[in-house]
């Protein structure tokens, strides 16, 4: 049984296993490279017939050591890297890492750089549940589904490069603020985005919600109690989707996500459906959120006025003796932290609890940082709900815990 | 009861097998020797309602006999607390896995077995899950260089002829 993530294998067989005891068993690699696995995930199936008698799921494929890279860079530079964590979701990974900086070196924010986080986050969040609904579909065999959600990513893609000049890899969130105004046109397209969304999540749930072959694909499936889910450390819709009300942004709330309305949905029957339903269900609050933060947004500066620790604007640069060597000093040395400490400080991205876990030792670079990664501990009970169900079930609930192996392997 | 009176009462009952208890923005860590270490977390799942495992984290300090610090991060989805119990762990020091508690502790703790070579004991099943079986150390420890080694990809790579193959040159 070859059941090592060795690289030195070259390729790696599909092969029968005849074995003592378990000579029925048919040994099978779904992955790493099948499309329906979402990257570079192998799952070493052990199949009695078309039933799944045991998944373990092999990963690491992916792995280039961020967390070790971001130890050796400066705290700003480090945020870089966050970007290429979960790619789906990369204004939440800023988010996450610049509040547990903004922990550790105690930097207030303004309160204008608050709503527009709550904006770009909550886009964010589309962003990724869109990727998911498209490719979830498209495993389960609505290949429509795809071409419609990648259509609307492309109009949140558009505004995050009117941002930051980056469709993906944004870096737009920094500890102390943003890293620029907003644009001029990005109350004009959010606003867009606000008029056309509804109908078109109507238009989703049209093509899936009551489509036959959808629900008896999903209805059922993937089923994982409340005690288990929180046992297994699950997080975000796929906990909830088993009617466990966990969200960060309720529970602890971050950026004033206080002063907004909206709910959790939750989930009744613990499958695969049901997690449908919840994150659908939070795309349209998410909207409602991104009204109500975008209706509210105040006047003033996007950055921290800290000059200790966020940058001066370029005409004070140019005018102020001050300002100048502060930037310098930001420049050359970077944030160092007042004290050294540790901080960790959660936020809900697309796929569950995300935060950084820092650990500063008084110089310019980070200590050791540790992501709390959403997908690696939502893929770790997989095994959970598959075993026991047909070959094929394990596509949909690959599909309904929404990973993304660039978190995972990191 | 808050988290404060949590830890008050964890040293009632566990005395002095909890070494020491920092609070830093308002986040509580509690430093525990490895003796109490599996019941404190047992005492803190059953008793006070840290029902979710949220992370495990490994940080290497080269220079200490036992070089790991394992940081538990519990949460209460119940009573919404957060607390983090620290454990310095490596050499002889070798944890009591918390598997038997929270199921999800499985690969948190492969994970910084794997990247930082904390041993735990009773484990299932403690292999390398981000790294390849036989790759050599591990990589999170400070001592491991970040670049300069060369890479052993596992396999033959195929290596330029001497004289041959220069930048922009085509190779046979």
């Amino acid at each position: 049984m070859s059941n090592g993530n060795n690289l030195g294998d070259g390729y790696i067989e599909q092969k029968v296993v005849a074995t003592g005891d378990d000579s029925n068993l048919m040994e099978i690699n779904l992955g790493p490279q099948h499309p329906a696995t979402h990257g570079v995930l192998r799952l070493l199936l052990h199949l009695d017939g078309e039933t799944v008698v045991k998944c373990t799921p092999v990963i690491g494929y992916l792995h280039t050591g961020i967390e070790k890279t971001m130890e050796n860079k400066t705290y700003l530079q480090a945020l870089t890297c966050t970007d290429r964590i979960d790619y789906l979701g990369p204004m939440l990974n800023n988010l996450a890492y610049s509040l547990s900086v903004e922990k550790l070196f105690d930097l207030d924010v303004p309160p204008k750089a608050q709503w527009a986080r709550v904006v770009l986050a909550e886009l964010t969040r589309l962003n990724s549940h869109l990727v998911w609904v498209g490719t979830h579909a498209m495993d389960i065999g609505a290949m429509t589904m795809f071409f419609y959600s990648f259509r609307e990513r492309e109009v949140l893609l558009k505004i995050f490069e009117d941002c930051s000049g980056q469709r993906m890899m944004t870096s737009y969130i920094r500890p102390g603020g943003l890293y620029y105004e907003l644009p001029s046109n990005f109350e004009k397209s959010v606003r867009n985005v606000l008029k056309t969304f509804p109908s078109r999540i109507d238009e989703y749930e049209d093509l899936l919600t009551n489509n036959k072959i959808f629900i008896n694909r999903t209805k059922g499936i993937g089923y994982i109690s409340a005690e288990d889910a929180i046992n297994w450390g699950l997080s975000g819709p796929t906990l909830r989707g088993s009617g466990v009300n966990y969200d960060v942004r309720k529970a602890m709330p971050y950026s004033g996500y206080e002063n907004f309305d909206f709910e959790v949905p939750l989930g009744v029957n613990c499958d695969v459906y049901d997690r449908y339903l919840c994150r659908v269900a939070e795309m349209r609050q998410s909207l409602k959120i991104i009204q109500q933060a975008l209706d509210g947004i105040p006047e003033g500066p996007v950055r921290s006025e800290n000059r200790k620790f966020s940058m001066p604007p370029k005409y004070e640069v140019l005018t102020s003796m001050e300002a100048m060597i502060h930037q310098f000093k930001l420049v050359a040395h970077g944030m160092i932290p007042p004290e050294r400490g540790e901080a960790y400080a959660p936020i809900e991205s697309g796929k569950g609890e995300l935060g950084f876990y820092i650990v500063s030792d008084g110089t310019k670079k980070p200590y050791r940082v540790k992501v709390r990664p959403p997908c690696f501990i939502n893929l770790s009970a997989i095994h959970k709900m598959v075993e026991g169900k047909l070959v094929a079930d394990v596509i949909s609930v690959i599909g309904s815990i929404d990973i993304v192996l660039g978190e995972i392997d990191r | 009861m808050t988290v404060p009176e949590i830890i008050d009462k964890l040293k009632e009952e566990f005395e002095i097998g909890i070494l020491k208890v920092t609070e830093f923005r308002g986040d509580f860590w509690v430093q525990v020797n490895n003796e109490v270490h599996h019941d404190l977390m047992e005492t803190l799942y059953r008793k006070y309602n840290f029902e979710f495992l949220s992370d495990i984290v490994g940080v290497d300090y080269p220079r200490r006999n036992e070089r790991a610090d394992v940081i538990y991060n519990l949460y209460s989805i119940k009573n919404n607390q957060r607390i983090f119990i620290k454990l310095q762990a490596g050499g002889e020091v070798k944890p009591r896995s918390v598997t038997d508690i929270w199921n999800g502790a499985d690969w948190m703790e492969r994970e910084v077995y794997d990247l930082l070579g904390v041993q735990f004991t009773n484990h299932p099943n403690l292999k390398r899950i981000l790294m390849r079986d036989d790759f050599p150390g591990h990589p999170l420890r400070k001592d491991f260089t970040l670049t300069s080694d060369e890479v052993d990809f596992g396999v033959p790579i195929r290596t330029k002829p001497s004289g041959k193959g220069e930048l922009g040159e085509k190779l046979e």
